[in-house]
């Protein structure tokens, strides 16, 4: 018999209503918390910390989270090590410790086919990939940076690939010279995107390269911290990278996710919304008393997938704020939660006398 | 953006470019401050601190009765003897304090400016209270959260006594709000003092410290401090709830932002059911104080987001024992020396080891709330103390100001002592 986990992923991402959705979802937890619990002694723990039985009925915002900075301090692991295939290191924007995600053969396969699924929903055909980037090792390297994870993660909608960035992240004219004009996705990481375009937004032998690319797809990811830090909002963004890669605003499409839980993300569709697929499932948490917000009201983003077997990451409370806007009702006509992500929690200023002890 | 709140014994409260002029009216009050009897003004001080818990009882909280204690005539008479070296009238002429040659008078130094934290307000009015007894005037650098200082402040010129006006008084106060960023209005206010007081965290030291000064201005330093507490097993058993609770006060009070208040609870017991029992009790009172004396306030997202980081991370160290929502948090664990502390009521209990960190140098150290048997503590403080720590004051007042604070006797740093022959 077909694990509970296997046969949510047979699903269509976006097809069922949140209340057909619940149900199959509540069963792919259910068997996906009792194997962390059995495995993982950090995550067994936690769990009998807040009195929490996996032996017991429970609804799936009742599992305990886990927050996203645990994965800094802690190794945390559910399978031996010996059947790890790939360790995955984030990029470390806001601390100087960067999170350590273990993955073995079953995460890894479960991973590849959500973000299939998902993204298929997204892009129909194949397309020409141009990353934004330096060229990486993408061969099959143990240890892997968020970033080239994310390119990874892609490899199936690539027909080609090239990517734009010299060594020293300029960009590489040469590369572009042997563009052709159609079916082109255009990837980078949001920062080194926007860094890209002001460091380029005069050249016009650039610009003129992109004017001859039919209408490209633009798929930006990492996150808005950089960003929010320099001021710059997501209209800000949309318009200087439809300026300059010659696109429709509608085609720039920004997806979230977490190096935690890689595999289910967030893509915005056509109304600039965030679909929740039928892998995962989001809740808005009050930044103070920690309860379920309700739609509208903004809060901690958690999320919640079976998907990783290797490590206890199946419900995190993120470092973001966001909001859920409705559900089954978008106009793009997706079913299931959809939301808006809408700021990294800022550091506060305000520190107590005892800052001082080392 | 640079305020001017009070000045000229007027509330102002408008904005200005430069301190400047603020500095020099209040440099106009110096003589007469310098005139008043001693005694004159520790009778009008007496009615400033009824009047402050009269009718600031709500805003200045459970720092209130203290508050009324502190500024009481005979407390300060008895502190102000006990700072300058045995005569408070030191102050007003040359006194004799023993020496068989010489006569002694404390003159104040001229102008007081005080750098007070938005997180510990209160505190800082104590070091402003210090200033007028030992008759310096003083310009006072407000956090952005001045409504309550400039409020205390300004409420001076409606309290007069037979022998004081209050509006004379207050013309021997200033209150600015200086934008953080304005590096000009904090250079000459820090140029023109003659006693720097800075109150704060390590960040708001060390960029107040880094401002010119005059070679003869005389720094007091209020802060960067740590503080903890140690009791001992017969304390528990004897009185559990009621040490409980006193712990639960000084946690509470400043949401544990002031260096007086404690991170780190040591227990001294081999029995491990006795820390158990003891961070029961502790929890209980933790959610009591908050319920009924001092209500949480809101705090950042990203302090929320320390304090879950926290949980969680002793959720595999330790045991945790936390309200529902983010208010309070105990966390047991068997690591030694000084937990780092998150702040925002998250305290920490671990047994007490002869080999922790605690009998190292350690500077930081401010407050070590004590409970342990009379028959050990005066050895035991003496021990400790070698290392670091500036006061051991009783649970439940760790975080009541005192003379001395941080190590020292402020009011005698606010004054200069001169001599001359019998």
């Amino acid at each position: 018999m077909k694990s509970h986990i296997e046969t949510l992923l047979e699903l269509d991402p976006y097809s069922l209503s949140q209340k057909e959705k619940n149900k199959i979802f509540h069963n792919a937890m259910n068997e996906s918390i009792k194997f962390h619990y059995e495995k993982s002694d950090e995550f067994r723990k936690i769990c009998d910390n807040r009195n929490f039985s996996p032996g017991k009925e429970f609804l799936v915002q009742d599992i305990p989270f886990l927050p996203v900075s645990l994965f800094k301090t802690f190794q945390l692991r559910s399978v031996p090590e010996s059947e790890i295939i790939k360790t995955v290191y984030s990029s470390a924007t806001t601390s100087n410790s960067p999170s350590t995600i273990f993955l073995d053969q079953i995460t890894s396969k479960r991973q590849t086919k959500a973000l299939v699924s998902i993204m298929k929903d997204f892009l129909i055909n194949k397309k020409n990939f141009l990353i934004i980037d330096q060229k990486s090792d993408l061969g099959n390297s143990r240890e892997v940076k968020s970033r080239e994870s994310a390119i990874r993660g892609f490899f199936p909608f690539m027909e080609s690939i090239k990517f734009g960035l010299d060594s020293k992240l300029k960009l590489d004219i040469s590369q572009f010279k042997k563009l052709n004009e159609k079916n082109y996705c255009i990837m980078g990481f949001t920062w080194l995107l926007y860094t890209i375009i002001l460091e380029n937004e005069n050249n016009n032998d650039v610009k003129e390269f992109f004017k001859n690319i039919e209408n490209p797809i633009i798929i930006h990811i990492g996150g808005w911290k950089k960003l929010s830090d320099k001021k710059v909002n997501k209209e800000e963004f949309n318009e200087k990278v439809s300026e300059f890669f010659n696109c429709k605003k509608e085609n720039i499409i920004d997806i979230y996710g977490m190096t935690e839980q890689l595999g289910t993300i967030y893509p915005d569709c056509s109304e600039g919304n965030k679909h929740v697929s039928t892998y995962s499932e989001v809740f808005i948490r009050n930044t103070d008393t920690l309860e379920i917000e309700n739609i509208g009201v903004s809060g901690f983003i958690q999320l919640v997938s079976p998907i990783p077997q290797s490590y206890p990451g199946i419900s995190l409370l993120s470092d973001d704020i966001g909001k859920i806007l409705g559900v089954d009702d978008c106009s793009c006509g997706r079913k299931g939660k959809y939301f808006r992500f809408e700021k990294r929690t800022e550091k506060a200023d305000i520190k107590g006398c005892g800052d001082t002890i080392d | 953006m640079t305020k001017l709140l009070i000045s000229n014994g007027e509330l102002v409260n408008s904005e200005i470019t430069s301190v400047e002029e603020s500095i020099i009216s209040i440099k106009t009050s110096r003589e007469w401050l310098h005139a008043q009897k001693i005694d004159d003004i520790l009778d009008y001080v007496d009615n400033v601190g009824k009047n402050w818990s009269d009718n600031f009882q709500n805003e200045i909280g459970i720092n209130s009765s203290h508050v009324k204690n502190f500024l009481s005539k005979s407390h300060l008479e008895n502190k102000l003897d006990i700072a300058l070296h045995g005569n408070r009238h030191s102050l007003d002429s040359f006194v004799d304090l023993g020496d068989p040659k010489l006569l002694f008078h404390a003159q104040p130094r001229g102008i007081s400016c005080h750098w007070i934290a938005g997180n510990v307000d209160i505190l800082g009015i104590f070091s402003v209270i210090q200033s007028l007894i030992t008759k310096n005037v003083s310009i006072i650098k407000a956090p952005s959260n001045y409504n309550l200082l400039v409020n205390l402040i300004s409420s001076l010129k409606d309290i007069d006594t037979e022998k004081i006006s209050g509006s004379d008084i207050l013309k021997c106060f200033g209150v600015v709000y200086i934008n953080k960023d304005d590096e000009k209005n904090q250079r000459i206010l820090s140029n023109s003092a003659d006693i720097r007081v800075a109150w704060g965290g390590h960040d708001a030291i060390k960029s107040i410290t880094a401002l010119p000064k005059n070679p003869f201005t005389e720094d007091i330093i209020y802060g960067p401090k740590y503080s903890y507490i140690i009791i001992d097993e017969e304390s528990i058993k004897n009185q559990m709830t009621e040490l409980s609770q006193k712990i639960a006060l000084d946690v509470s009070t400043f949401d544990q932002y002031a260096c007086s208040s404690p991170h780190t609870i040591f227990v001294k017991t081999k029995d491990e059911k006795i820390i158990s029992e003891f961070s029961d009790s502790l929890s209980k009172a933790m959610e009591n104080v908050e319920r009924i004396l001092l209500p949480k306030v809101k705090e950042t997202e990203d302090k929320s987001k320390e304090i879950i980081s926290t949980r969680s991370e002793y959720e595999i160290k330790g045991k945790v024992i936390s309200s529902k929502n983010l208010s309070w948090t105990v966390i047991v664990s068997n690591e030694e020396g000084f937990a780092q502390p998150t702040f925002s009521r998250v305290i920490h209990v671990r047994p007490y080891t002869d080999n922790s960190v605690i009998l190292k140098d350690n500077k930081k150290i401010q407050s070590i709330g004590i409970a342990i048997n009379d028959k050990e503590r005066f050895d035991l403080v003496d021990r400790i103390t070698f290392f670091g720590g500036d006061r051991c004051p009783p649970l439940g007042k760790m975080s009541f100001f005192d003379s001395p604070w941080d190590g020292m006797f402020g009011m005698d740093r606010m004054v200069r002592w001169i001599t001359t022959y019998k």
